[in-house]
């Protein structure tokens, strides 16, 4: 049975420029562009107003932002190789500069905060993986993997670190998928299954499996115990920019260069929804983490239409 | 470059004393330069000076060096072409003279080819018909060009800094104010650079006149390279590998074009024109083709379905895959791209506004979000252009 999902609302030009980056709280949807605000809209509230818009954030564009699974945490990387960390006041509910880090050129591409806020991983254009702990007033520099030797690793387009804090998956240019131990501090498995470079890794929220995607327009599902490919989903006609799990990890949810986004479910291993508002690039989708207050389960799309488009799932699906 | 030397030198009346002074001058100079090579002094001074000599010996014998040369005159001591440039920049600067005085110019090649005549300054004719084109000559050295019937002209460009060139255009853009000047350029942040360079004239150069303000940027843009990148399969609900993705129609369109326009597109040969400029000898293999080619294809529109008929072929075709030809950045070019997002965002106030701006930034984005480039041979076909020119500059008007 396929599953319906219904426009709930756009916000046109949300940005001047393509959206780069979504990150989903429980309360707001933080994205970034290739201008230097960051933009917060309310996903509370049923006109997804702007609630907070963060002038000069980065001054040349931000391409990536990850929000810890608490929502009080918030991380954006610059296409300036700058780092931000943000984190919101409680009274004021605003979004504030935490942190500032500027790790060098090409240190900082993809990145991915834990569910804590505690951690921040990032690829480099060297296919190094770094992990940082953001806790304290300096961060510290606390794991560094490496996926080739020095200088001659492959650029790290993707990562994400696992809800229960103990894996970090990477996705590099050449296709490659790099799993890691934290715990142990090494390599646990490398997956090679998509020959062509990756564009987006994803833990589902119970740490079993690991959803990889990119050129090849092909989701591969991988199970986290034996490094396994359990699934195999097709039916993307373009590169895969994006992906994202729902809070149950049943479904998937896939954005693609040529527009469409698409909704998959694991068990059954298929498509259960397409649309395409827009045939321009989609850079990013997420879903909406599910709270007390939505019974409808939500995700938001963001690309080179410069518009963020809010879907909800329609009643009885 | 060391401050205290700029201002005498400068007062020197260098390029007014008589030939017989200069070259005596220069013998010191370069004395002067191995001295101070010996005691090991500031490595930019004794390259500085070792140009003031080259400069000198081409004006004192009236032959012109290419900044190439004069980086070969010495490797070791000049290390990067790019030192050379910036010197070379800066000697003219600082004496406030357009390089060309100094009988240093970037690059020694230039091709134009087209319908159109130069007149030069000593009352020579050239006629630029030569499919395989001819040298540009100096802009000093041009007095009039007739047009003729000539409806654009097309800039290819694979080297940065091509003051000649700019030159040429620049005089182009004055005496034919409505005649539409597109370029191509490779994607990637110095293909970029050098539209700009070509658009707003060189930043360095910026006593120099070489800007085209309207410059129309042809390509090659992210969205020639990446239509055609899709995936596998088309399914909608998804399931398994299915048809030939849609985007495949456009890029494609015209390979027909070529085939049946042979025969019958005479007619548009006495209106179409172009100008090719290629500096570098990777270049000659591609661009002499480039106007007998599409003077022989023509503007030809395809219906729907031949197009469609074709791309399924095309999918097949072995090599005709865009996707095939992406290049990685380097670690260089992300760097670049860096640096020129900065300059972009410059002098403004917070975001770009400026629409053609912008597009440069965004092209930037796109290429550091993908970490790929491509060159103008990307969208070629075994070196033969004609084929996605007749689509993005015949159809696409």
């Amino acid at each position: 049975m396929s599953k319906q999902y219904l426009t709930a609302h756009t916000v046109d030009n949300a940005h001047i420029t393509d959206i780069y980056g979504i990150a989903a709280t429980q309360r707001a949807v933080l994205s970034v562009s290739g201008s230097s605000d960051i933009h917060i809209h309310e996903t509370a509230s049923t006109d997804f107003a702007l609630a907070q818009s963060i002038p000069k954030a980065h001054k040349v564009g931000a391409h990536h932002i990850s929000a810890s699974g608490d929502g009080k945490i918030v991380a954006s990387a610059g296409f300036g190789g700058e780092l931000k960390i943000w984190a919101l006041a409680e009274e004021t509910e605003e979004w504030k500069l935490s942190k500032e880090m500027k790790p060098g050129a090409g240190e900082v591409w993809a990145i991915a905060l834990s569910e804590n806020g505690k951690f921040l991983a990032a690829t480099t254009s060297d296919g190094r993986i770094n992990v940082w702990d953001i806790s304290g007033d300096a961060p510290i520099k606390i794991k560094e993997y490496e996926t080739a030797g020095a200088g001659a690793g492959v650029f790290g387009t993707s990562v994400d670190l696992s809800s229960n804090g103990k894996f970090t998956a990477s996705g590099h240019q050449n296709g490659t998928v790099y799993l890691f131990d934290n715990e142990l501090g090494r390599l646990k498995f490398c997956l090679s299954g998509l020959a062509k470079p990756i564009r987006a890794v994803a833990f589902s929220p119970g740490c079993t499996r690991l959803a990889a995607a990119g050129d090849s327009g092909i989701i591969a599902v991988y199970d986290m115990k034996h490094g396994e490919q359990t699934d195999n989903l097709i039916g993307h006609s373009a590169w895969i920019m994006s992906l994202s799990w729902n809070s149950t990890g049943e479904y998937l949810l896939s954005g693609s260069f040529d527009g469409k986004v698409k909704v998959w479910s694991i068990e059954r291993g298929a498509c259960v929804a397409t649309h395409s508002e827009t045939d321009k690039a989609l850079w990013a989708v997420r879903w909406l983490p599910r709270t007390s207050l939505s019974k409808a389960e939500m995700f938001v799309t963001g690309g080179a239409n410069r518009s963020l488009i809010f879907y909800r799932e329609a009643s009885g699906g | 470059m060391p401050p205290a030397l700029l201002p005498s030198l400068a007062g020197s009346n260098l390029v007014d004393v008589p030939a017989s002074d200069q070259a005596r001058r220069g013998a010191t100079i370069c004395k002067l330069a191995d001295l101070l090579r010996d005691v090991r002094v500031d490595l930019a001074l004794v390259r500085f000076l070792r140009i003031c000599k080259l400069a000198l010996s081409a004006l004192c014998s009236g032959t012109v060096i290419t900044k190439r040369n004069i980086f070969y005159q010495d490797k070791d001591l000049f290390r990067s072409q790019v030192i050379v440039d910036k010197l070379v920049d800066d000697l003219a600067c600082t004496l406030g003279v357009e390089r060309h005085f100094l009988n240093i110019v970037a690059a020694g090649k230039g091709l134009v080819t087209g319908p159109i005549t130069l007149f030069a300054v000593d009352d020579t004719v050239k006629d630029c018909a030569d499919p395989n084109g001819i040298l540009i000559p100096p802009m000093e050295n041009i007095s009039q060009i007739d047009f003729r019937h000539a409806k654009w002209v097309l800039v290819i460009e694979k080297e940065a800094t091509f003051t000649t060139l700019a030159q040429f255009l620049s005089a182009v853009r004055k005496m034919m104010p409505s005649l539409p000047i597109y370029a191509i350029v490779d994607f990637d942040p110095d293909g970029i650079s050098i539209m700009r360079m070509y658009r707003y004239g060189s930043r360095n150069l910026a006593h120099e006149d070489g800007a085209v303000e309207d410059l129309e940027w042809l390509g090659i843009r992210s969205k020639h390279i990446l239509t055609r990148t899709a995936g596998q399969g088309g399914a909608e609900g998804g399931g398994r590998i299915a048809a030939a993705p849609r985007q495949e129609g456009n890029a494609v369109t015209t390979k027909n074009t070529r085939d049946r326009g042979r025969g019958q597109a005479s007619q548009q040969e006495s209106t179409s024109s172009q100008e090719t400029f290629p500096p570098s000898s990777q270049d000659s293999v591609a661009v002499p083709q480039l106007p007998r080619r599409l003077r022989e294809s023509g503007p030809h529109r395809l219906s729907r379905s031949q197009s469609q008929a074709e791309m399924q072929v095309e999918m097949q075709a072995p090599g005709g895959r865009i996707e095939d030809t992406l290049l990685t950045l380097t670690s260089r070019d992300r760097k670049r791209a860096v640096v020129m997002l900065n300059e972009l965002s410059v002098g403004r106030d917070g975001d770009i506004h400026d629409p053609r701006t912008m597009e440069c930034a965004r092209e930037l984005h796109v290429m550091m979000m993908l970490n790929v480039k491509a060159e103008i041979q990307a969208v070629d076909r075994m070196g033969n252009m004609t084929d996605w020119l007749d689509e993005h500059l015949v159809l696409g008007e």
